[in-house]
């Protein structure tokens, strides 16, 4: 079994009135690539703010590594917390030497990983004279110094170009490749469902779901399904009790079938039925159209 | 602690917000030593070269030095309210530091302030020394040698409440600008509403005092000098100056002003969201 790396138990916190998170739970094993969803407000960055122990929160707790809190788990992390942070009238250079004395780790990784964010070039060049996607870069070349078991990312492709975001949906990729636990909060979510294994949504301050990326899809599968006679066809499968939601579109119908029902089993039933199908096909629902009809609910 | 240090100076030395501060510091307080040597103060009994002759000496450069305290203040003031704007506290709390270890950091960095400001005044006070005093007067150093420790004391103590202003504020202009008005004219009218027995025991007053002028009066009479607190008549300290109360007890009280400063910086650093 997998070791569980965080650990959150009944998180919540208010800014004054506002309710930013509402008894809140969740677990990260090692080696998951874990999405963070929600919309703006709905406590993604409180979430990560409290495991890091930037704020507090009002009650519950957390544990990293199955320890109690203290500063050496937090030199196993590596951590981007909404926007980078640096001296501007220091360079890349010497703002990374800083970090590598906080996490009491030897300068000579600098130099890999302004390679691998593409900063080697600049790493001289002040702080304040780079773009926002360049800084953001740097904030990724903070977070990997030292080569961090995990990596806690906040809408790391935040002011980047698209070639920007392929480049740190890739770094994002090798680091998971190598084993890395990685925490991943955006609201992008084409780009959670492309690197994440699991994902958490949440909601005005409530976790609204949580699990597998690829069970979280299939588990709202459509069917398409077309024949010559498709009134009768709808009819006949709503009176059949085996679909969640039958809707008619466009030369077709398009069903939502309950578990543990699915394609073949609705092909069989039709046939049965005295129903010959056209067409018979899976549509999966993209996270985006998920997370969607979760926030309308 | 060594590690911590080394953060802040490598924080520091490429910084514009030091260098010219500190310069300022240096270069004024030179100048302004220099000028006093040259003055002539035409007073009948009074020798100004009397100022640059020890024990007097100590007096004159720690109170000189006390002038530009101010400007280790604002030091101070601009390193920790930087910590707020670029967000570096939050970011140093991220990749591992302690709020205790913030907290640790900056007082580490006000003691070699307030070290390196001691290191200057001992080294200008010999300078000055060496063009002023025979055989005879050197003999005398150590009679006021309390007087550098004393000005430690007070360069620490204004960077502790700087240091409490600007966790409080997190603004750099609103931390200095309160820090000054405190400093005059707010506290001099607030004392202005209490008997002597209790101005005295007022913040800036009591820091203020850590350094006083040369005592012109006594230099000039070299007779024992006589204070009044409260209608009682003191013995004061032969050959240094009129202390309103006693220098042992003034250095007691800003070493409590310290404690209190700090212990409200770490209090505010430890519960302050970042």
């Amino acid at each position: 079994m997998t070791a569980e790396i965080l650990h959150i138990e009944n998180i919540s916190k208010h800014y004054g009135a506002v309710e930013a998170l509402n008894n809140l739970s969740l677990s990260v094993s090692g080696g998951q690539v874990f999405g963070i969803l929600g919309p703006n407000g709905s406590g993604k960055t409180t979430t990560l703010s409290i495991v890091m122990g930037i704020i507090y929160p009002d009650c519950g707790n957390y544990l990293w590594f199955n320890n109690t809190q203290n500063n050496n788990n937090k030199k196993r992390i590596g951590s981007l917390i909404e926007s980078p942070n640096f001296y501007p009238y220091l360079t890349a250079q010497q703002n990374l030497t800083i970090t590598a004395k906080i996490k009491e780790i030897s300068s000579s990784d600098i130099e890999r990983v302004l390679k691998i964010t593409g900063l080697y070039e600049r790493r001289n060049y002040r702080f304040d004279s780079f773009s926002l996607g360049m800084k953001q870069r740097l904030a990724l070349a903070a977070v990997l110094l030292g080569d961090p078991e995990v990596l806690v990312l906040d809408e790391p492709a935040n002011g980047l170009d698209p070639q920007g975001i392929a480049d740190i949906r890739e770094i994002i990729r090798n680091q998971a490749t190598l084993g890395k636990t990685i925490i991943l909060a955006s609201h992008i979510l084409d780009e959670v469902e492309k690197v994440c294994t699991h994902v958490a949504i949440l909601k005005k301050g409530k976790l609204i779901k949580s699990g597998k990326v690829h069970e979280l899809l299939s588990a709202n599968e459509q069917i398409f399904l077309s024949s010559d006679r498709n009134t009768e066809l709808f009819e006949f499968l709503v009176r059949a009790g085996v679909c969640k939601n039958v809707t008619t579109i466009e030369k077709g119908i398009l069903v939502e079938v309950q578990q543990p029902f699915d394609s073949s089993y609705i092909n069989k039933l039709a046939f049965e039925n005295g129903f010959m199908l056209n067409t018979i096909e899976t549509r999966t629902q993209s996270l985006e159209e998920q997370f969607l009809k979760l926030m309308k609910k | 602690m060594k590690r911590l240090l080394e953060i802040e100076f490598l924080k520091l030395f490429t910084y514009a917000g030091f260098w010219v501060p500190a310069s300022f510091w240096a270069v004024l307080y030179v100048f302004c030593l220099f000028i006093s040597t040259q003055i002539n103060i035409n007073f009948p009994g009074l020798d100004s070269k009397t100022f640059f002759i020890f024990p007097n000496l100590w007096n004159t450069t720690t109170w000189l030095a006390s002038w530009f305290n101010l400007l280790l203040a604002i030091m101070i003031m601009i390193f920790i309210c930087n910590e707020f704007s670029f967000r570096t506290f939050r970011q140093h709390v991220i990749d591992g530091l302690s709020r205790n270890e913030l907290f640790l950091a900056k007082v580490a960095l006000m003691l070699v302030f307030a070290v390196a400001g001691v290191a200057f005044v001992i080294i200008l006070t010999f300078v000055t020394g060496l063009f002023f005093n025979t055989s005879e007067t050197w003999s005398q150093l150590f009679d006021t040698l309390y007087l550098p420790v004393v000005y430690f004391v007070q360069a620490f103590a204004y960077m502790s409440l700087a240091m409490m202003i600007s966790l409080l504020l997190k603004n750099t202009a609103i931390s200095i600008i309160t820090f000054i008005l405190y400093f005059f004219p707010i506290e001099p009218i607030i004392r202005n509403f209490f008997p002597d027995k209790i101005l005295f025991f007022f913040p800036m007053k009591v820091i203020s005092n850590l350094t006083p002028a040369p005592d012109v009066f006594h230099i000039s009479t070299q007779t024992q000098f006589y204070t009044t607190i409260n209608g009682q008549v003191t013995n004061s300290e032969p050959a240094v100056v009129p202390f309103n109360i006693p220098l042992w007890e003034n250095t007691l009280v800003a070493l409590g002003y310290i404690a209190i400063f700090l212990t409200i910086s770490w209090y505010v650093l430890k519960k302050k969201k970042l």
